[in-house]
């Protein structure tokens, strides 16, 4: 605009100048005076501090985050300045604005308060962009005025049931696994000869009263806490993504929810994200490891890495031995191998797949076509599902259109003896 | 916004009426339908284009009142229509900033602010331009030196100030 400006006083001076006419000269003074009063009013030397609070660090999924920019003028006078605090999509404002359009004056002070909405992750403030000119819009200076902060927002966490697990292995402290040893319990686990110190309410009568001078003793089985390992896939590979998202966000909540049910339970639970790079949180109990994992799912990335394309590169002694897994992942063909290699290793191994057949199949337009490109895809992972449970590994073919908390009920809800399922160990 | 959509209103209306007026007193009533006509289509372009179309429009009234002075037009009349339509070229730049916000105090009280400093900047200029014609100024030998030395110094000031503003961009 200023070159514009500059070369129309040019063009009309040198216009007037060759003409010899003083009238055409004149006519460049109004728009000189407007180049004069740009110039006198220019903003110098900008400084401005700022301050930023938001209401929280770390919100659920789905709350708003209330941010509120403390702006202080400590340089010269902004005539006409405009301030944008950038937020990083998919974060949303909601309420309030992030961008004014104001007059600073010296020592003038600034609040910008707006409220925001975002999904799952991790959210960072850096800079207050800022542009400042005269009235004219001539002169103007650009800059980014730090004002940093960090926030997570958590994957939405849905109550699960109890869910029904028996690690081959179990820990040493009381809990709701079946133990697979006898010992104190509610459930009825085997007989053997009375010794010394048994309880005499525990005498199985029935059976002693067969035998000749030998008592026999109920034995109930041991319930203790269970090592449990989730395993959250985010291989690029594996992931499906439409126009309405990507499944990758359904395993998150998944892999939360299953967390939370875990670690209600007793359990000691850990994460492994497997995708660009090898997230871990370490093994825990309670309400801290539950916030442990939730601050690394909400982290959570899909990627490419060669080294972990394949399941079978699972870093798998980060787990105890025997412990129980529960796989959250869409699968992969390939995945089998790695499966069957758990299995053989004496894991008891679960997964909870989220279809990514019939969630492709949701973006697309219905067609003869594309309903028979269904067919065909659901033949393949239901021969996928059926080769791995047949190695004995539990699945849940979650569609997401379905609710998470009655898939699982029903596919995980009923103790395991009833699934007739094959048992590892013992 | 009211406040800079009247204002405007009034420096197209101004801007328009003025040339048109001249150009009717001269017993051209093609070019005046033609500029009332433009300045319509500055107006409402100004809404939704960016600023090579509203810079287009300064530009065809600057045309337009330079020819309008070798035509005969009337000065007072010329430069009025000059500086009302400077003053739409940057009323519609400055609505084209203000679009990007719902209108709040903050920027009602900025556009009272503008609106003043543009009607005393306008209006100076204007007042201005009549001085050489009040003084009966007329192109001398040394004024002609003088204004091209002027030009010289100013080309090399205009340079070096974009050349500024681009690095810092």
């Amino acid at each position: 605009m200023l070159l514009f400006l500059s070369a129309l006083v040019y063009l009309m001076l040198l216009v007037g100048l060759v003409a010899r006419s003083s009238e055409v000269a004149a006519l460049t003074i109004p728009i000189l005076v407007y180049l004069a009063a740009g110039v006198y009013f220019a903003p110098g030397g900008i400084k401005l501090k700022t301050s930023r609070k938001i209401s929280a660090e770390r919100v659920s999924h789905g709350k708003p985050l209330s941010v509120e920019l403390a702006v202080d003028n400590v340089g010269g006078n902004l005539d006409e300045v405009f301030l944008e605090d950038l937020t990083v999509p998919p974060i949303q404002v909601i309420e309030g604005h992030n961008q004014r359009l104001l007059r600073l004056p010296q020592g003038g002070k600034l609040v910008i308060k707006h409220t925001l909405k975002g999904g799952r992750g991790e959210y960072r403030f850096e800079n207050l962009s800022l542009t400042a000119n005269d009235f004219t819009g001539l002169f103007v200076v650009r800059s980014q005025i730090p004002a940093p902060a960090r926030v997570l927002v958590y994957p939405e966490v849905v109550r699960l049931k109890h869910i029904h697990i028996r690690p081959p292995q179990t820990r040493g402290f009381a809990g709701p696994i079946p133990a697979r040893t006898g010992g104190s319990g509610t459930d009825f686990f085997g007989i053997r000869e009375y010794m010394p110190g048994d309880s005499p309410r525990r005498i199985n009568w029935r059976i002693s009263t067969m035998h000749d001078d030998q008592l026999f003793t109920n034995e109930f089985e041991q319930e203790r806490l269970a090592d449990v390992g989730l395993i959250l896939d985010a291989r690029q590979q594996s992931n499906v993504t439409t126009l309405n998202g990507s499944i990758f966000e359904h395993s998150v909540s998944a892999t939360a929810a299953l967390s939370k049910a875990f670690l209600d339970d007793g359990n000691r639970v850990s994460l492994l994200i497997y995708g660009f790079a090898l997230t871990r949180v370490y093994p825990g109990y309670g309400k801290v490891q539950q916030d442990k994992m939730l601050r690394a799912l909400a982290r959570g990335k899909t990627g490419v890495n060669f080294a972990l394309e394949n399941m079978a590169y699972l870093p798998i002694r980060l787990f105890p031995p025997r412990s129980q897994l529960v796989v959250v992942s869409p699968l992969l063909e390939s995945d089998l191998p790695a499966f069957i290699r758990l299995r053989a290793q004496g894991y008891e191994v679960m997964v909870v797949s989220p279809n990514p057949v019939e969630y492709e199949y949701q973006s697309y337009q219905k067609s003869q076509e594309t309903e028979f490109g269904l067919r065909l895809a659901n033949l393949g992972r239901e021969k996928q599902i059926r080769n791995l449970k047949k190695v004995g590994v539990r699945v849940v073919d979650w569609k997401v259109s379905e609710s998470l908390p009655k898939v699982i009920q029903r596919g995980l809800g009923a103790p395991l003896a009833r699934l007739n399922l094959p048992r590892s160990g013992v | 916004m009211r406040q800079t959509e009247l204002l405007l209103g009034v420096f197209t209306l101004a801007a328009s009426l003025t040339l048109a007026a001249g150009y009717a007193l001269l017993g051209m009533p093609g070019p005046a339908l033609i500029f009332a006509g433009i300045a319509i289509a500055w107006w409402a372009a100004g809404r939704r284009f960016g600023n090579f179309v509203i810079s287009l429009g300064l530009l065809i009234f600057t045309l337009g009142a330079v020819v309008g002075i070798f035509a005969g037009l009337d000065f007072y009349l010329v430069v009025i229509s000059l500086a009302a339509s400077l003053g739409t070229w940057d009323l519609l730049r400055f609505r084209h900033r203000l679009k990007r916000l719902d209108a709040n105090r903050e920027t009602a009280a900025l556009e009272g602010l503008h609106a003043r400093r543009l009607a005393v900047v306008v209006v100076v200029g204007g007042a201005l331009s009549f001085a050489p014609s009040f003084f009966e100024a007329r192109f001398s030998f040394w004024i002609v030196v003088g204004i091209v030395v002027a030009l010289l110094f100013s080309f090399e000031k205009v340079l070096r100030v974009l050349k500024k503003n681009r690095r810092e961009a």
